[in-house]
């Protein structure tokens, strides 16, 4: 107990529900984490009915896991002991609220370390030439050869940070970014999303083995077999560069040699800048300079076609489109973090359809809202002008301020929080800078309503 | 029947059938932008020395010169009243688009066919430009990337026949999908179109960006009071084509 009582604990603790907890609407527990290991409850909400969604997805899922299970080349007890350790970790509240939800990521973790185990004699044959002639009839040249022309160290480890550091890391704290700042139940499908991207990137790649620019580098167009090793591409200059073997071996022995297409190192960061842009939508221009440093360098190192790289991006497009349509809660601008939440609301594509907007509506309600009696009707330059805002709205759109999300508390909860020392949320926040520069930018919105 | 009563029987009413028009146009300007994409890579040829003829120039140029337009678009989407002469604009350079992109389709076939795959054994370090550096830099002998006889075992690659009909299939499809785009793009500008028209007939609007673009005159805003003219008139064209 003293270690809790310790500064360790309770600074980063005090920290912590300062910022965030503090955040936190009476009486609304949507955002709280389940903390219970009481099996039968998850078992009572499998007796619930269940959608045909649910049964397609958990269905497709079990499915590859039986998949998995028939041709890992383990023995019997100790493929049964694993799976049943996870199930348990699916049926135990606390830890199920984040196994179910990551259930197609671990279908696609499993599918790709196993699928090297995969018998020679059951997989389709491999294209050589159709991935280089594609790029030259849609794209005009072989782009990967076009940037790979030229290499130098500094270039390499320009080209390895995002290929073979950043990749491998930014899902995770995309992760957790989302979890503090989206919504809850927002976690939930970015796990959807970014799993069932990369399984069906894998299926894919399974289902149609394609060769990649280092083959064609190597051996030409010359036909490939399955007993071919891989390569690390331009990574093995890095190996060389900094004296250790990262990739060589380990690209050497990858279990899909030949799943150049789709590229789901370009998937994974076109699903993490949507999500992020979706996150922070202020930052758009940051997050695409990152999927387009990771193309590059994707090119540069020989280990995709540019059609893989927009193959795997198109997988990650639909794929989070579906989820955005489907599954993704509304980001709502003026809310700070998870706890700042009281409901969560799923986009209504009916509201959303241009073709179903009212033009006509909206200009008199418009001069009804802001008592203008005469034409011409102007409307503002803000990006957000489809909505009205409200007569009495004190916070600009993009706002993202943890004050902003303080006015849908009741007067005495926010007099509660203003008079501790601890929790007084008028204090300047880490996103009042951002706030600031929000003002500014919708200006054109704010002289609309002087204006009116 | 004429062009224009047989293009409005072709138009799809819904994506695919089942989704509703703007998130069709919104998956195919998603998509266009990530073509246009290469433009900007392809033109990098000029740093790394890369030979490419005066049609790869124009090709990539040209996609770059595109792409603004098309992500204007695409974030102007759900946005009212700015989104009609956007969408206008970019509905008639992907009509453009289309064209051009089908000639180019038939010369980079006849450029693959004709001068790449021509030396279905040869090394590819031939074709590799002014250093040469890919193969060289990427083979590293002795750690197992040479051909071994492992590679004279042909049961595990596609035949040639099987690479030419999967080459020609998949351009069929891509041109084939290319035009459907095309007409969701035509058909949700369409409807998009009638709707303003009709709702916005007897009020005069003024448009706030206009004013702030036209009230500036830096380099910037004179750029933007041209794209600006051009998405009205593209307005325009449609309104008075639709009608």
């Amino acid at each position: 107990m003293s270690i809790l009582r310790s500064s360790i604990i309770q600074t980063p603790y005090q920290w912590f529900h300062y910022y965030f907890l503090s955040e936190k609407p009476a009486n609304v527990n949507i955002a709280d984490l389940e903390f219970s290991t009481d099996m039968s409850k998850s078992i009572n909400k499998l007796k619930h009915p269940w959608k045909i969604n649910d049964i397609v997805h958990y269905s497709f899922l079990s499915s590859v896991i039986l998949f998995v299970y028939i041709i890992f080349p383990a023995s019997f007890i100790i493929k049964t002991f694993i799976l049943s350790v996870f199930v348990s970790c699916f049926l135990i509240p606390l830890t199920g609220q984040f196994f179910i939800h990551a259930l197609p990521i671990f279908c696609w973790l499993a599918l790709f370390f196993t699928c090297g185990k995969i018998p020679h004699e059951w997989k389709p044959a491999i294209s050589v030439k159709f991935l280089p002639a594609m790029e030259t009839i849609l794209y005009g040249d072989n782009l990967s050869n076009v940037l790979a022309s030229v290499t130098t160290s500094i270039l390499d480890v320009f080209a390895w940070l995002p290929y073979g550091i950043v990749h491998f890391s930014s899902p995770f704290i995309v992760a957790i970014l989302i979890f503090i700042f989206g919504p809850p139940t927002s976690l939930r499908s970015f796990g959807f999303a970014f799993g069932y991207m990369n399984l069906l990137g894998v299926l894919t790649q399974i289902v149609f083995p394609a060769a990649p620019p280092w083959y064609k580098n190597l051996y030409g167009l010359q036909p490939a077999n399955y007993s071919m090793s891989g390569s690390p591409g331009g990574l093995g200059r890095i190996d060389e560069l900094l004296g250790v073997d990262m990739y060589t071996t380990a690209f050497s022995n990858s279990p899909v040699i030949f799943g150049a297409f789709p590229s789901l190192h370009s998937g994974c960061a076109v699903m993490d800048v949507l999500f992020l842009c979706w996150l922070f939508p202020k930052y758009k221009y940051v997050w695409w300079s990152y999927a387009c440093w990771l193309w590059w360098s994707t090119m540069y190192l020989t280990h995709h076609y540019f059609i893989d790289l927009i193959g795997g991006a198109l997988l990650a497009f639909v794929v989070f489109n579906y989820t955005k349509y489907n599954h993704l809660p509304i980001m709502s601008p003026n809310k700070f973090c998870r706890w700042s939440y009281s409901e969560i609301k799923l986009i209504n594509i009916e509201e959303l359809n241009p073709l179903n907007f009212n033009y006509n509506e909206f200009i008199y309600n418009d001069i009804e809202l802001h008592e203008i009696p005469e034409e011409p009707v102007s409307f503002p330059s803000s990006s957000n002008s489809n909505l009205p805002l409200p007569n009495n709205y004190p916070y600009p759109y993009d706002s993202r301020s943890r004050q902003a999300s303080k006015i849908f508390l009741n007067n005495q909860i926010l007099e509660e929080e203003e008079t501790s020392s601890f929790e007084n949320s008028a204090t300047t926040s880490v996103f009042d800078e951002v706030e600031q520069l929000t003002t500014i930018n919708s200006n054109s919105s704010d002289d609309y309503r002087k204006k009116n | 029947m004429n062009v224009k009563s047989r293009l409005t029987l072709i138009l799809p009413q819904k994506f695919f059938g089942v989704l509703p028009l703007f998130i069709g146009v919104e998956m195919v300007l998603g998509v266009a932008i990530l073509n246009k994409a290469g433009g900007a890579f392809g033109v990098l040829s000029l740093l790394t020395g890369h030979p490419i003829n005066f049609w790869q120039w124009l090709y990539n140029v040209s996609c770059l010169c595109i792409l603004p337009f098309y992500i204007s678009a695409l974030s102007n989407l759900t946005v009212k009243f700015r989104n009609v002469r956007k969408i206008s604009f970019a509905c008639l350079i992907y009509t453009f688009d289309t064209a051009f992109g089908l000639l180019y389709t038939f010369y980079f076939t006849y450029f693959w066919f004709s001068s790449e795959d021509t030396n279905p054994t040869g090394n590819e370090r031939r074709d590799l430009g002014v250093s040469g550096g890919i193969a060289a830099e990427a083979v590293q002998p002795g750690k197992g990337y040479t051909i071994s006889s492992s590679t004279t075992d042909l049961s595990q690659s596609a035949s040639p026949a099987r690479e030419l009909f999967l080459t020609v299939s998949a351009t069929l499809i891509t041109t084939c999908l290319r035009f459907y785009f095309n007409l969701v793009m035509i058909s949700f500008s369409r409807s998009l179109i009638k709707q303003y028209t009709n709702d916005t007939i007897n009020v005069n609007i003024i448009d706030e960006e206009a004013q702030e673009i036209f009230s500036r005159n830096t380099i910037l805003s004179r750029i933007k009071k041209a794209v600006y003219e051009l998405e009205m008139r593209s307005k325009d064209i449609l309104t008075e084509y639709f009608q």
